[in-house]
């Protein structure tokens, strides 16, 4: 998929947004919608300008921005097009995937996001079914030996300790009461 | 009132209150650090502890923990990009990009020296200003408060990760998002879906340990590599850098740190505010706008030394009115009640030694958590060189406990899974994340000052208070300033470029 075709997507499912906010604002009193409704379609005329905006201008020049456009930003000499858009946008090296699938553990940017979201969903679901200890404990274990940082024994003993100084930390220091997981009455019964 | 200077500062110096500071400050720097959990949490567990002691020491546990919190939290917005709070929010836009560059001790140097200038500033002035300021408070009604918030918007215009468009929206959805909830003027459930969990709004901690911490971790997976790639021997900066940075931008510090006494006095504003005007400021102040957001120190300097002055300036509405400056205040609004002290206007003349006493905590807290900082910073500096391996799993473990932590609900760790989506697609395609908090922080503020001035004053209410309509031209013209500055500029770049063709 090209990247205008993802950008397009993104603008869409946000217009969407701003639409719903604004169907289900109506039905509230007119002092409950007198912000979000004119909030709302101030990102719609914002977003619409967006869309028109970036299907107009090539790809590589995405992060060009309308606004940015009309105050002219023009190259400056002894730069190049590329460069003034990297200033521009964020400039951070840790914002850009890997390109390399081989430096990456053979793994594509697109594979590697599907598991990055994938290893956050499992341990918030590890979270609602055993609670945050047991979960953390669960999770950094397998997060050490899976990615074979550690041995078994030893992704075992630092999970042990970091779960035990979370638990030190969190419930005894800070008599933060726990939540002990969807599970717990299931386990308790035997 | 000299008398009451010298019995303020006095009455700290017992041993059990030097020591109730010293573990206040340590432990205040410990929670800091935790993201999610931030002064008001600091200071309301350790209220159970503090009864049946001394006054003095008392309050030297409670707001030595709470101004420690403060460099805490800037320490993970600097290094990982996850602010500790919300008031830290505006450090990681110049922080992070200097630890990038292998400056991180210098901006955690810079940071903890700026937080100890803005609150020695901010407690000397507003010593000194006790008697002007409280009829000026007087002075000042909702609209003003509505132009204060509006001013903290205008950061939007001025940064936004290189696309203007798509940071006003971003700024849209934080405001739209802020009103999840009951709505406090008309106590109408909105966009709750029927839920009981969602009639409490989303918490901002949750949402920014979402948006920053958990999104965080996920490109760290993608990218593949630590957050710093490179050596931290190379470390091209030192602390003593930053120390000097904060001393060489003296009049930014000062600037700053005024700004944050004035937002701490006015109630009900918060430093969340402060941090964000401080860095608007520094931006639209600056001859070399274009630096911001790239590693400017002084994007650290200003933000820290607001929030370090705003926690004087938040003492005054809470001693003077018993009005609380911010949900710290108000924890210690409660622990004045509970040792038989009634804030009020007989606070400045019956009370003035305590008054001073607070003021000196500040002070010497302020120098005590520095000191710590400055020790601890080099330490800190190879926090972003750790494996990616170690650092995923321990940051997502911290984070996820931190978000159930900061109010005990179980949702609020799938909230903080959704923000972390959200703000992974959010970076990925150059929506600002940052713009999105700064509209969830100041959407509340927006939306009460408004139904309030609208009621009190009508329709064209900017118009009929002067006060208010100086704020608004003012925010008009500070907004404008860096466009036309900017088109100045290629004007000028462009005749130039003509004449040697």
């Amino acid at each position: 998929m090209s990247r205008h075709t993802q950008e397009n997507i993104l603008a869409f499912v946000l217009l969407c947004f701003f639409v719903g906010i604004i169907i289900l604002s109506s039905e509230y009193g007119p002092r409950a919608r007198l912000v979000p409704i004119p909030i709302s379609v101030l990102g719609m005329i914002l977003l619409a300008i967006q869309i028109i905006w970036q299907n107009l201008r090539p790809a590589d020049e995405l992060h060009v921005d309308v606004l940015e456009f009309l105050t002219k930003q023009e190259i400056k000499p002894g730069e190049t097009e590329g460069s003034v858009q990297a200033s521009s946008s964020a400039p951070e090296p840790v914002h850009t995937a890997s390109k390399n699938p081989a430096e990456s553990g053979g793994l594509t940017s697109n594979m590697r996001e599907t598991v990055a979201f994938g290893k956050v969903i499992l341990f918030t679901g590890l979270f609602l079914l055993f609670g945050p200890i047991p979960s953390i404990f669960i999770f950094t274990f397998g997060y050490f030996f899976l990615s074979r940082h550690f041995s078994w024994q030893k992704a075992l003993f630092y999970s042990a300790v970091f779960s035990a100084v979370i638990y030190g930390l969190f419930v005894e220091g800070l008599q933060i009461q726990l939540y002990h997981g969807v599970l717990d009455p299931l386990i308790n019964n035997y | 009132m000299l008398e009451a200077i010298v019995d303020g500062l006095t009455a700290l110096l017992t041993p059990q209150a030097g020591l109730f500071m010293f573990i206040g400050v340590i432990y205040g720097l410990v929670v800091g650090i935790l993201p999610g959990l931030g002064g008001i949490v600091a200071m309301a567990l350790l209220l159970p502890f503090a009864y049946g002691y001394e006054t003095p020491a008392m309050l030297a546990l409670l707001l030595g923990a709470h101004i420690a919190t403060i460099w805490g939290s800037s320490v993970t917005g600097i290094l990982f990009k996850v602010p500790g709070a919300a008031k830290s929010l505006a450090l990681i836009f110049d922080g992070y990009p200097l630890t990038l560059q292998g400056q991180a001790s210098r901006a955690l140097g810079a940071s903890a020296t700026a937080a100890l200038l803005g609150g020695i500033i901010g407690a000397i002035f507003l010593a000194i200003s006790i008697p002007i300021v409280r009829p000026v408070m007087l002075y000042l009604g909702p609209p003003e408060y509505l132009m204060m918030a509006l001013w903290g918007l205008t950061i939007i215009a001025t940064f936004s990760e290189g696309s203007l468009l798509k940071g006003l929206v971003a700024a849209c959805i934080g405001v739209l998002i802020a009103f999840i909830g009951m709505d406090p003027v008309t106590a109408t459930p909105r966009f709750t879906f029927d839920s009981i969990f969602l009639l409490d709004g989303i918490s901002f901690p949750v949402a920014m340990i979402g948006l920053f911490a958990v999104s965080e971790m996920m490109k760290l997976f993608v990218k593949g590599g630590s957050i710093l790639d490179r050596d931290v021997t190379n470390e091209d900066s030192s602390v003593l850098d930053g120390v000097k940075d904060a001393f060489r931008h003296w009049w930014l510090v000062v600037r700053s740190s005024l700004l944050g006494v004035w937002i701490g006095v006015l109630p009900g504003i918060g430093a969340s505010v402060g941090g964000i005007a401080a860095y608007a400021h520094a931006v639209q102040t600056s001859k070399t706008p274009e630096r911001f957001g790239k590693g400017a120190i002084e994007g650290v300097i200003a933000p820290d030394a607001t929030v370090g002055a705003n926690e004087g300036g938040g003492l005054m509405p809470t001693l003077a009115f018993g009005i609380p400056g911010g949900e710290s205040m108000a924890i210690l609004l409660i622990a004045f009640i509970s040792m038989g002290v009634t804030p009020g206007p007989q606070m400045l003349t019956n009370n003035l030694d305590l008054v001073f006493t607070m003021m000196w905590i500040i002070v010497l807290a302020n120098v005590m958590t520095t000191l710590i900082g400055l020790v601890c910073t080099p330490y800190l500096a190879r926090l972003p060189s750790m494996n990616p391996n170690l650092m995923i799993p321990l940051v997502l473990s911290v984070c996820f406990i931190g978000a159930f932590a900061t109010r005990g609900h179980i949702e609020d760790v799938v909230v903080a899974t959704v923000f972390g989506g959200i703000g992974y697609i959010m970076d990925k395609y150059n929506y600002s994340r940052a713009n999105l908090v700064i509209g969830m922080v100041l959407a509340e503020m927006i939306e009460r000052n408004l139904h309030i001035s609208l009621s009190l004053y009508g329709d064209s209410f900017i118009f009929t208070r002067p006060i208010t309509l100086t704020m608004f031209i003012f925010i008009i013209v500070t907004t404008a300033m860096p466009f036309i500055r900017n088109w100045r500029r290629n004007r000028a770049l462009a005749t130039e470029t003509g004449g040697v063709q």
